[in-house]
């Protein structure tokens, strides 16, 4: 017996609103067997890390954020890249780091990301006494849900262009982007 | 009047991440690695030399092979061979016998480039060596709770997946990660 439907189903999954790198337009879904959460956790001064995003909609970002730890020092830059790196599609620039265990949001001029192209989430660092929220997944288990990281990759910010390594570092901030004013 | 038969109705499209993973999103192991205990990443002995595991994964949109990955343990003793199978136990792609290198190291393995549709799938892959062993999601130590996620096996004469599976049931206590790229280079 064939079964009848009143109207169509959807035809793609629906994008968050806000997205972090446990989102599952992220690694947050295939990381889940292999850690046990956030804490706070220090940073490696000049170090880079991209997580893979892919959205199924066209999302439109207003804000990034991300959660300071325990301790705050330096500049954090984060922001978008194109899948082959060469491309910034936008970021915060490098921003002072202030306010311990909060969410530090920077509004930025809105744009959009477009869907099903697979870019980079990224976020960078000039201070090894920065603390974010970070959870402390092994550099393995970061490898196979394919984040990757750029070591000394600060340039005042992140820069034009990066070149993607494979993880040295075990830690993954809790960062983000929203396309809503309020967070 | 609508009258839409669901049959008609294209598929859902969901993007799939750049990797996938034995254990991870796509099948009941993430899930049941995160219900049954606490998560983490460890490493364990292979459980007997030339044994196949078959880890399920059920991918909902197409996707495109282009190098399968598996992590080393300790030692990097032996060879592999890891492949996927359609549901039906055909094997589709594999890289064949290929030698183990690099401790405690996530190892690719680049094969010609391959886009499959939307289905049931199990990833596959043997080792030569119990010395080598591999990753692991940990919190998992109960064969019967892998049973009932549907990881299989088979033991081999070789290194070599074979054409067709012949699965037997899952003994082992242990999960092993594996799985393959969508990019020749990330």
């Amino acid at each position: 017996m064939r079964t009848r439907t009143l109207a169509p189903p959807a035809l793609a999954s629906l994008g968050n609103i806000t997205i972090n790198p446990i989102s599952p337009e992220c690694v947050g879904p295939d990381l889940l067997p292999y850690d046990t959460g956030f804490a706070s956790a220090t940073w490696t001064a000049n170090l880079l890390i991209f997580v893979p995003l892919i959205t199924p909609e066209t999302i439109t970002i207003s804000q990034f954020f991300w959660r300071n730890g325990s301790a705050v020092n330096g500049n954090t830059d984060v922001g978008i890249y194109t899948f082959d790196g060469q491309t910034k599609l936008g970021s915060t620039g490098s921003t002072a780091n202030a306010g311990t265990s909060a969410i530090q949001v920077v509004n930025v001029a809105d744009f959009r990301i477009p869907a099903f192209k697979r870019l980079w989430l990224a976020l960078g660092c000039d201070s090894s006494t920065q603390t974010f929220w970070a959870a402390n997944a092994s550099i393995r288990a970061l490898e196979i849900t394919a984040v990757k990281q750029q070591a000394a990759g600060w340039s005042s910010g992140l820069p034009a262009t990066v070149t993607f390594a494979a993880p040295s570092v075990a830690s993954l901030p809790l960062f983000g982007f929203t396309g809503s004013s309020v967070i | 009047m609508i009258n839409l038969y669901t049959k008609d109705v294209g598929q859902l499209y969901l993007p799939l991440p750049l990797h996938i993973l034995s254990v991870g999103r796509f099948s009941a192991l993430g899930n049941m690695v995160v219900f049954d205990g606490a998560p983490a990443f460890g490493t364990a002995a292979w459980p007997l030399a030339n044994r196949a595991i078959y880890m399920p994964v059920a991918l909902p949109s197409h996707f495109t092979l282009a190098r399968f990955f598996w992590v080393n343990g300790t030692s990097a003793a032996g060879n592999v061979d890891i492949g996927l199978y359609d549901s039906a136990g055909n094997r589709l792609l594999s890289t064949g016998t290929t030698a183990r290198a690099g401790t405690s190291t996530v190892q690719y393995a680049g094969v010609t480039d391959q886009t499959f549709p939307a289905g049931k799938y199990y990833l596959a892959l043997v080792s030569s060596s119990t010395a080598a062993g591999g990753y692991v999601s940990t919190a998992v130590d109960d064969a019967v709770n892998a049973k009932a996620c549907g990881v299989l096996q088979e033991d081999l004469g070789g290194t070599v997946l074979p054409a067709t599976m012949t699965p037997a049931t899952y003994t082992s206590t242990d999960l092993f990660v594996f799985g393959f790229s969508q990019s020749d280079t990330l």
